[in-house]
């Protein structure tokens, strides 16, 4: 083979090495992509298989600013804010300070600044989105 | 048949003359299927990519409806967002019509619910959304950025 020959060869092959090359990453690339579709696929059916499980009991006497939680359901739950009802059905919020955790079967205490009127309902809204209002 | 013989040093250039003919056809047909080719893989590739990235954006949107409530005129509705991607709304329906609707932060006790800056359902907030003017409703159904269809029974 020529020199010539050789050098054209040489040419055609890092051509196709470049291509190659690219198909590759192009393949990576969609690869990386859908293993991150699967995995916050994954993470959304938990959410919300596990929001299903959640299971809130709230008490609430009357003038009071005391409010208990247990929780009843087979998961842990975080309680985001609390909301109050009032007899017009308008909806006033509550944001605790600090979001407050509640374990399976434990109580939890929380105080409202000042007690809401006679007719108001309270509820607690969770980190998964579900309300429990008071029984 | 005349046998025609070029001399021997023209003979030689005759014959790279035609080797890098044949190579520069090869060379260019093979450079013009590996670009061509190589962009429409890219282009495919990006579009694909581009595809699963809304749809994951989608699955990390995750809307929940914490409360309803129409006081005949206003429908309001409560929604948290309890996924890890905030969600931005472009359009609102109620019993199938489109409607205009405004975005607030729920109100804190005995305060007025103040008007957030975008349509954003961020994650981990619970959001006020008001329709105004709007008969006894019975569905409320929302579409988000990136192409998410919520819908609710509501009123």
């Amino acid at each position: 083979m020529s020199d010539v020959e050789e050098r054209g060869f040489a040419v055609i092959a890092g051509a196709v090495m470049i291509a190659l090359a690219l198909f590759m990453g192009f393949g990576a690339a969609v690869v990386v992509a859908q293993s991150n579709l699967i995995h916050s696929a994954k993470i959304a059916q938990e959410l919300i298989a596990t929001r299903a499980h959640e299971d809130l009991r709230v008490i609430h006497n009357p003038g009071e600013t005391e409010i208990k939680i247990r929780n009843i359901g087979s998961t842990p739950s975080v309680v985001n804010a609390i909301l109050l009802k009032g007899p017009d059905n308008s909806l006033s919020v509550y944001i605790p300070d600090k979001v407050f955790y509640v374990g399976i079967l434990e109580n939890c205490i929380s105080h409202l600044q000042s007690a809401p009127a006679e007719d108001s309902t309270v509820g607690v809204l969770t980190s998964f989105g579900n309300v429990f209002w008071e029984t | 048949m005349r046998n025609i013989s070029l001399p021997r040093g023209q003979r030689g250039i005759a014959e790279i003359i035609s080797f890098m003919l044949v190579f520069s056809a090869l060379f260019g047909f093979t450079a013009y299927v590996l670009v061509v080719q190589g962009r429409q893989a890219g282009m495919r590739a990006s579009g694909l990519i581009d595809v699963m990235r809304d749809a994951q954006k989608r699955q990390n949107q995750l809307l929940s409806l914490t409360y309803s409530t129409y006081n005949g005129t206003t429908l309001e509705v409560y929604l948290f967002n309890y996924g890890s991607q905030g969600a931005e709304v472009t359009n609102v329906w109620v019993d199938g019509a489109e409607e205009n609707f405004e975005f607030f932060y729920p109100p804190e006790v005995g305060n007025e619910p103040l008007p957030t800056e975008d349509n954003l359902l961020p994650s981990h907030k619970l959001i006020l959304i008001k329709v105004h003017d709007v008969s006894p409703p019975y569905s409320f159904v929302l579409l988000t950025k990136s192409n998410s269809l919520y819908s609710w029974a509501v009123g």
